[in-house]
């Protein structure tokens, strides 16, 4: 699974550990994410949609495969 | 993108070494972690400076002293286990997740050397018949020591690789 949140992040301004005290998760976990090495939990993807007011499938999109690819930008 | 938004250098991205192999624990530092690691220490100290008054005082050979000496990690143990449990609750799921993991390769490590140690145990003990004493030592270092271990380096692995 790929996401955008480093560049969302950026876009915010927010630190990774600012990000991840608003999510209730170590900087650790946010530097995972970031670095697609671990996939978040549902809650967890919902609740960084909730940060970025965006869809969870704006954020995290599949390169190929079963699961929808990233959606194109409009 | 800004410095200060960028990531974090490949060193510091992750949990700390030191508090993952002797603690235990992430070195998150929530209040959860804190209140393990205090509870930690004083139940540690108390079996330390019980172990030492029983060599300082020569009172270790005594059955009933040696029982106390048993049963006392054994008791601590327990509450240290329960304050494991609450604190098992409070870390988010990346951490959670390397500690279930842990867990499952400590469980399975243990497993197999427990049937190891039985079986080697007791084809020595035909030849050079085992001192019940030692006996009772080596849950403690099977499970206390040897598990704890196998968990321990199992979180640094696995912390590395995320």
């Amino acid at each position: 699974m790929r996401n955008d949140l480093r560049v969302l992040r950026a876009r915010h301004n927010l630190t990774q550990a600012e990000l991840a005290e608003r999510l209730g998760v170590t900087r650790q976990t946010i530097n995972a994410i970031e670095t697609e090495k671990y996939d978040p939990s549902l809650p967890l993807a919902f609740k960084i949609g909730a940060v970025f007011r965006l869809p969870v499938e704006e954020i995290f999109f599949a390169e190929n495969g079963s699961v929808p690819s990233r959606p194109s930008r409009t | 993108m800004p410095d200060h938004v960028d990531n974090p250098s490949p060193a510091r991205s992750h949990w700390s070494v030191s508090e993952m192999l002797l603690r235990c624990t992430f070195g998150t530092r929530t209040p959860a972690e804190r209140r393990l690691i205090l509870r930690g220490k004083i139940v540690g100290a108390l079996i330390l400076g019980w172990l030492l008054v029983g060599i300082i005082t020569h009172m270790h050979p005594k059955p009933l002293m040696g029982v106390i000496t048993l049963f006392l990690p054994a008791a601590f143990y327990t509450y240290y286990a329960l304050e494991k449990r609450k604190y098992f609750l409070s870390p988010d799921e990346l951490p959670r997740r390397i500690e279930l993991e842990g867990m499952a390769w400590a469980y399975s490590v243990g497993v197999l050397a427990t049937l190891w140690l039985g079986a080697i145990g007791y084809v020595v003990s035909l030849q050079w018949p085992l001192d019940p004493k030692l006996l009772a030592w080596v849950p403690f270092f099977l499970f206390g020591a040897f598990l704890a271990s196998v968990k321990g380096a199992y979180r640094y692995f696995a912390s590395r690789r995320y």
